[in-house]
Parts: C-alpha cells; structure tokens; sequence
C-alpha cells in the first residue's frame, strides 16, 4: 500500500507521473480485500469505516486498461500508454514497429497486380517512398494510380496515394506517438483528479484502520489491558509499567507498580526518595499512561480505570530552553507559574523536584507553597522532591498522601527497588548514587564522615525529637560537663612553678585518661 | 539557519543608471523586486543562475563557485549557478536552511522565440509548501500556518499541502498566548504566516521565534480578508465529525487566516490545488490540552536530547503499515480526546471478539 494521499496530491498538482498511477492502481487493488476483511468487524467505528469505506473501482480500471504495469519515470518519451487503450496509439505503434513489413506488402501487392518483375521499393531524400520500375516495363504501369516522379537512365520512379498515406504515418510516427501518449496521460491524470476527494476519503480511512490495527498489535505483543475511560476523577493503575523503558529493557525487567489518585483524599502525593531510584519514571509512566488510554490506545498495565483528564502538565528536570539564555530557576518558575495558572481540578499535573534551582531553604519553601496551592486546585497531581520536609503535610494538607521509592540495603550498599510503597522516607542515598556512578571511594568515604556529621548536628538542633532522645542527649551532655568541671579543679591546684616536666606529663595523661 | 527575514540590497537603484543594464538583467531585476523574500532561480538555457546577493548567499550556503557575468554596467555582477536537470538537490537543500525558492522558468523554446526568451515564476519553493518527497519525511505532516492576531483573540489556519489536510480554529479564552503556543506546538509547522499585528507584538513574536523552529514571515493585512464567499465557494466546512459545519460566518478571526493561508499558497503554487477541498473547523476544548514541555518532557514523539524517534511513545505504539497510519498515529498522539464516547469507541477496535 503506497502513500496514496500523497499521490492524490502530486496528481493535483499535476506532478504525478504514470509510475505514479501505477502505484495508486496496485493500491486501490487492495481496497476490495481490505472491505472484505472489514465486513465481519464487530466494534462500532470499524463497522461505519466499512461502510464509508469507497474502494476505488473506476479508478482502478481506469489506469488498469490505460496505463502499462511498468511505465518509464518520464511522461515525454512515450511508452506509457496499454495497447488496445487509444486506436490512434496503436495504429502508430504498429506503424513503427512493423512500418518496413507494410512497404514490403504494397511492393509484392504492385508486384502481383501490375505483373511487373522488376518492381521495387525506394527511398531518397527529396521525395520519400517511391515504386521503381524499369524502362522494359514501363508500358505496363497502370496509368489511373501511379503518379510518375522521376525518370531515369533505365526506368521510372513513381508514387501511389497508398505509399504516401504509409510514408505519412511512418515519418514521424515516433514523434507523434510520445505526444499523443503524453496528452492520453494528461487526460486520465485529469480525469483522476476530478476524484481526487475520494481517493482522499478513501486515504483517511485506511490511515484510520492502520492506526486501529497498530494498537490493537502493540496491545497484544507488549501485553496491554483495555483501561476503563469514564468522567469521573480517578486514575487507578494496577501494576503499571512505563511503556518506553519497558520496550527498552528485557521483557520482566521492568518494576510494576501500582498508582492511585482522586479528586478528594489522594489528590496530591508526594513522593519522597533518592534521585535515580526511579521517581521521574513512575511520574512520567502515569502521565503516559492516561494519555495513551485518551488516545484510545489500550495501556501498559494490567488494570487502568482511567477519568479522562483536560490538561497534563509536567514541570520535569532542566529544561531545553537552558539553551535560550534564561536561567534554569527562571525557566523552572515559569512552568510553574503557568501550571498554577492553567491547571483546573481535571488536570493531571507532574511536579519533579521543585524548586532545585535555588537554595534550600528557599527552594523547599516554594516547593511548600506551591503543594499547598496546588491541593487547593484540587488538581490531581504527583509531586517528587528530595524536601523530606514536605512529608509531614500529609494529615494537614487536604488530599496529601506519602509515597516514597523502595530501598533495599545490604551492608554499605544500596539497591533502589524502583517500587513506589505508601509513606515518606527520610534517607536520601546521595552518597550511594555517587558511589554507584562511580565517583572515587575516597570521595564517597569522606562525604559519608561529613553526612554522618551534619546529621549529628541537626540532631542537636532538632526541636522534634522525641522526649527520650532529648533526655539522653541531655544526660550525655551534663556528664561532659561534669568531666569538664572536674578537670577544672584538677587544673587549679597545679603549681606550675613547683612541678617538673615529668609531673606535667604525668597530669596530662590523667586529664586524658578522664576524658575517655 | 538562514536569518527568517533575509535583508536585500540587490541593487542600488538610485546610484545605478537602469537602462545601462541589458534586457535579460532588467528583467531579472524586474522580476526580482516581485519576489523579495525569495532567492530566485534564473533560468538561462541549461542553468538556473543567481545574480548578486543572491549568488553570494547562495556561493556561500552550497559551496558553489561565484563567478561573474556583464551586465550592463562597469562592474560585472555577481553570479553562480546550477544545473537545470539537478536543481532540485539545491532547491531542496536551501529549503533546509531556511530559504524560499522563486523558479523563473523559460515559457517558450529559445529555438523559436523572437528576440529575448519569454521568462516568468512558475512556482515558489517554501519550507511549508515543498512537495519534493525526498525532503518531506513520509511518516509526519508539514505543516504551513496562518496566525492572525486581532487584539487579544487569534485565528488560526493549518494546512499540509501534501495531504491536502486543512483545519482551522479561533482562540478566544483566557491566556490566549498561552493557547496560541499549545496549537502551535500541536502542529510543530515548519512555516507560519503572521500578520502585522502580531509582529507588532514584541514579546509574543520573540517567544513564537524562540519556542519553535519556523520559518516565520509577515504577510500584508490585505490578504487576512474577511470575505467569506471564496472559501464557501470552493472548499467543504466541516467539523471534527465530518459533519457540515455551519458558524462559519461568525468566525471572522478563523476565516482571515483561512483566506491569507489559501491566498499564499495558490501564490506559491501559481494554481487552485485540487486537493485542497476540505477545511476541518475544530475547538481546542476537544482535545486535551498539552503544552510546549509537557510535550517535550514526555517524549511523546521525539527525544528531548536528539529529536529522534527512538525511545518515544510514538517508537513503541508505532505498528502502522502505510505512511498515512504513520501520520495519523502521529496526529493522535498529539492530539488525545476528552470525549468518553470517542475514546471508547476506538478502544473497542482493539478489543478481541
């Protein structure tokens, strides 16, 4: 099946060549078949592109009778048009082909009718096609047809109306023929166009049955359900999966996993976790999802009740527009900006990692902010950030659940699960994605002793530890502080004047010794 | 990437005496001051030729040698030139680039004609109305579009020449800007005609150029007409269901970028394509609104990185047979419904009886 829609447009503007029409003959051929296999089609749209479906008949007979099955790719050089097409074609076409057999005819005809031996057939410049005879038998030349041209030393050169109509059709025979095929060819290429909206008709139906066809393959070879579509404001996916990134690894290797959203108590979820373990594919993987099933496509999943949705938004990474001058916060806030603008209560809105562009306590602030505003609209919406903060707006933000990314440690190391589990987490796994990308052990080791670090410091400043926590910081506390006081005391009855070296040493090692 | 308007200086008429110039110049000038904004493809004998800037952008962009030719005055002028039998390798490469291409072709046979050759532009080469299939990529639609801005509203007209699909719309709601930039990301064209008001727009012409890859031309406000008759006369109105659609009358806004977009391209074509016989009136309501990055960002139909194919939605749905499923898987992808009846009545196709 060629691209005919293409073809009925070259053949509008008169580009069309006869290889051209070949090409929508064998297509148009198809059609019959195709309406065929159509007629037993149960579904609703099948059956109406069944009935609309015009399968070209007169145009395939029409190039069928006309044009020859392997025509050259110039319209000008003839050798387009099927014999029996055009009575004028053939007549020439049988003139250069067989044109020396016809002179040899009249030749044993004048031959047999006059008698004369002697008579032959010539040619020369000046007048064309000639009959001579010689002197001998001259008197035997009917008078009423031959019309005497030329006399010679020993016979007669004469022509008949009969040779002449010959020679007329010969000479140049080959010249009238590529016109006369060529004006043919305009006129069953105009003719052709005058259907043109038909061939179109024809064109958008099949383009419609492939497009059904396509899905209903991939629906089957990569193991898709039919979602349930309706208007109401739920997207549950049952053991979804992210239909590109599937495609790209092993069949099975693929983490399945389950979402559930509505307008009301899960509208927003936040999903807590490292970078890498996989939260922008799950994000992206619903969002596709829903927009295959609105394509009518049936989806990676092996349950989907999808409530058709007006808008999806995605605020994703660093946008291309890097490139265009803005800064990345710039651009980032911008999304954003036209995503709480635009985004209505039907709206699937993806938010990755908001407010990275900025400092920290800047960007969890927006990124605060903006979930807050955001359940406000009641938009149905995933929102991905490594704020462990945000976690705790779930029970105080209306619609807020916690999801975060499976982590499976072994030892010093981490395996990401890529599986999206109800609640928050508050790990992050930086370091371990650094060591996993292969950045130096001595690097990682350290940033571990700085993480380790930095968390024992906020353990100190953290106003929401628990009640036990706090008392045994604060015993670890006053028992340093005893010590210290302790070797206060020592320190002061010292006489640094009376003591030798040994005697300092010695203290010194005690003072340590206390300190353990 | 060619600049999106070309600046000319081809000839300093003021300071250049016109009649020194031969008969064959004068009317290559003449004929070069009605197509501006195109290069012009000069046919002399067994040559398409260029004469001055032309020739030296086009020297420069095809790595052609520029050479000279005497025309008339003291200096001799700048030319190059290509083979007629391979012209459309270079007309199609400068497409490419971003150029428009005026063929002036020879109208009778230099054997017999009287004096000088009878020459004029058989047809206009743009990025949006090329139909050589050696640049149109079989399994995607290109588009030309007419935007016309009337104060905050737009219309819209969307064409592919080598289809013959033609739709058309109106945006008048809320942040209309923003709209415009979602229909014109739902089409990706690689031609867009504007009209003045709209260039006058600073800060929408900027975002429109740096949002997207178009060939991007101002057209005069004369052919955004408002006259409904000629579109009524020769084309079918209907709407998405292939019904007869009947406001068209109202929608003034939708019907001056249908007129500037058919008046250009009958221009471009130099005749009424036959196949342009159906305009599709559409609401953007009726399908799922998507804009610029979540377009981008979920890959639907080209990779973030590349612009390639592979690793898209339309890669893994893509089964189709025919360059024409192609496209319309393409459209579909691009266009999802939010109609539950519509979107069940295709998933039923797929459903096994």
């Amino acid at each position: 099946m060629y691209d005919i829609e293409r073809l009925s447009s070259k053949i509008s503007y008169g580009s069309a060549n006869a290889r051209d029409l070949i090409s929508l003959k064998n297509s148009v051929s198809q059609l019959p078949d195709l309406k065929n296999t159509l007629s037993s089609a149960q579904s609703e749209l099948l059956s109406s592109l069944y009935k609309e479906l015009d399968t070209l008949d007169d145009i395939f007979q029409l190039i069928n009778i006309s044009i020859v099955d392997d025509p050259p790719i110039t319209i000008k050089e003839g050798g387009i048009i099927k014999k029996g097409y055009d009575d004028d074609v053939d007549r020439l076409l049988d003139v250069t082909e067989n044109g020396k057999k016809y002179l040899l005819d009249i030749e044993a005809k004048e031959k047999e009718q006059t008698g004369i031996r002697t008579l032959r057939i010539g040619y020369n410049k000046v007048f064309g096609y000639y009959l001579e005879v010689s002197k001998s038998f001259v008197n035997m030349v009917p008078q009423d047809r031959f019309i005497r041209k030329q006399t010679l030393a020993n016979g007669e050169r004469y022509i008949t109306e009969e040779l002449k109509n010959l020679e007329n059709e010969i000479v140049g025979a080959q010249e009238r023929i590529v016109n006369l095929e060529y004006d043919i060819f305009s006129n069953i290429r105009n003719e052709i166009e005058k259907n043109v909206k038909r061939i179109q008709t024809s064109a958008n139906i099949i383009s419609k049955i492939d497009v059904l066809c396509s899905f209903a393959n991939v629906a089957k070879s990569q193991n898709y359900c039919m979602p349930v579509v309706d208007n109401s404001n739920i997207i549950e996916i049952k053991e979804g999966r992210h239909p590109v990134i599937e495609k790209i690894l092993d069949t099975g290797a693929f983490v399945q996993n389950d979402s559930y959203l509505d307008g009301e108590s899960n509208r927003l979820n936040i999903i807590t976790g490292p970078n890498m373990a996989g939260k922008s594919t799950y994000m992206r993987q619903v969002a596709l999802i829903t927009l295959m099933a609105q394509i009518g496509s049936f989806v990676p999943a092996t349950e989907a009740h999808i409530g058709v949705v007006d808008k999806i938004f995605t605020r994703v990474g660093a946008s291309d527009d890097l490139s265009m001058g803005e800064s990345t916060f710039m651009v980032e806030m911008m999304e954003v900006a036209s995503i709480l603008n635009n985004a209505t209560s039907k709206s699937l809105v993806i938010l990755d990692e908001i407010g990275r562009g900025t400092s920290t306590y800047d960007g969890m602030s927006i990124a605060w902010a903006v979930a807050e505003y955001i359940s406000k609209i009641k938009a149905k919406t995933l929102f991905a950030t490594h704020y462990h903060e945000l976690i705790k707006l779930e029970g105080t933000l209306e619609g807020t659940k916690n999801y975060h990314v499976a982590v499976k440690e072994r030892g010093e190391d981490v395996i990401f699960l890529r599986k999206i589990l109800e609640g928050g987490t508050d790990e992050s796994y930086g370091v371990h994605v650094a060591k996993l990308a292969g950045v130096p052990k001595e690097v990682t080791s350290r940033a571990n002793d700085i993480l380790r670090g930095l968390e024992r410091k906020s353990i100190i400043k953290d106003t929401n530890m628990t009640k036990s926590e706090r008392q045994e910081e604060q015993g670890q506390l006053s028992m340093f502080n005893y010590k210290l006081a302790e070797i206060a005391h020592e320190l002061d009855k010292v006489k640094l004047d009376e003591i030798t070296p040994i005697d300092a040493l010695n203290i010194l090692s005690k003072i340590k010794e206390k300190m353990k | 990437m060619a600049e999106n308007e070309l600046q000319h200086n081809t000839v300093d008429e003021e300071n250049v005496d016109m009649d020194k110039f031969s008969p064959m110049m004068r009317h290559y000038l003449e004929t070069k001051e009605k197509y501006k904004d195109c290069i012009l493809f000069y046919r002399l004998g067994d040559f398409y030729e260029m004469f001055f800037d032309d020739a030296i952008n086009v020297s420069r962009e095809l790595e052609l040698t520029l050479t000279g030719k005497n025309c008339g005055q003291e200096e001799r002028a700048p030319m190059c030139g290509v083979p007629f039998h391979a012209a459309d390798i270079y007309i199609n490469r400068l497409i490419e680039k971003g150029y428009k291409v005026a063929i002036c072709e020879q109208l009778e046979d230099p054997k017999t004609a009287k004096g000088i050759v009878k020459r004029d532009v058989i047809r206009v080469v743009t990025p949006g109305t090329v139909l050589d299939d050696s640049v149109l990529e079989e399994k995607k639609n290109n588009y030309i579009m007419s935007i016309y801005k009337e104060g905050i509203y737009f219309g819209l007209a969307v064409c592919d020449i080598s289809t013959g699909d033609f739709y058309a719309t109106e945006i008048k709601e809320d942040n209309n800007f923003q709209k415009l930039l979602d229909e014109v990301s739902r089409y990706n064209p690689s031609e867009i005609l504007i009209n003045k008001m709209l260039s006058d727009s600073e800060e929408e012409l900027k975002t429109l150029k740096q949002k997207f890859s178009s060939f991007i031309s101002v057209k005069p406000n004369n052919i955004f007409s408002q006259n409904v008759q000629y579109i009524k006369d020769n084309m079918e109105i209907t709407d998405v269901n292939n019904s007869e659609y009947k406001e068209l009358d109202k929608k003034f806004l939708a019907i001056s970028a249908i007129n500037s977009l058919i008046y250009y391209i009958e221009d471009t074509q130099k005749e009424k394509p036959e196949n342009l016989n159906k305009i599709v009136m559409y609401e953007s309501t009726k399908y799922m609104s998507l804009d610029i990055s979540a377009r981008r960002n979920l890959e639907l139909t080209e990779k973030m990185r590349d612009k390639s194919k592979k690793g898209t939605l339309l890669w893994v749905l893509d089964k189709t047979s025919t360059s024409m499923g192609g496209r319309l898987l393409r459209r579909w992808i691009s266009d999802p419904l939010v109609n539950v009846a519509d979107i069940n009545s295709r998933l039923r196709s797929s459903k096994r009886t």
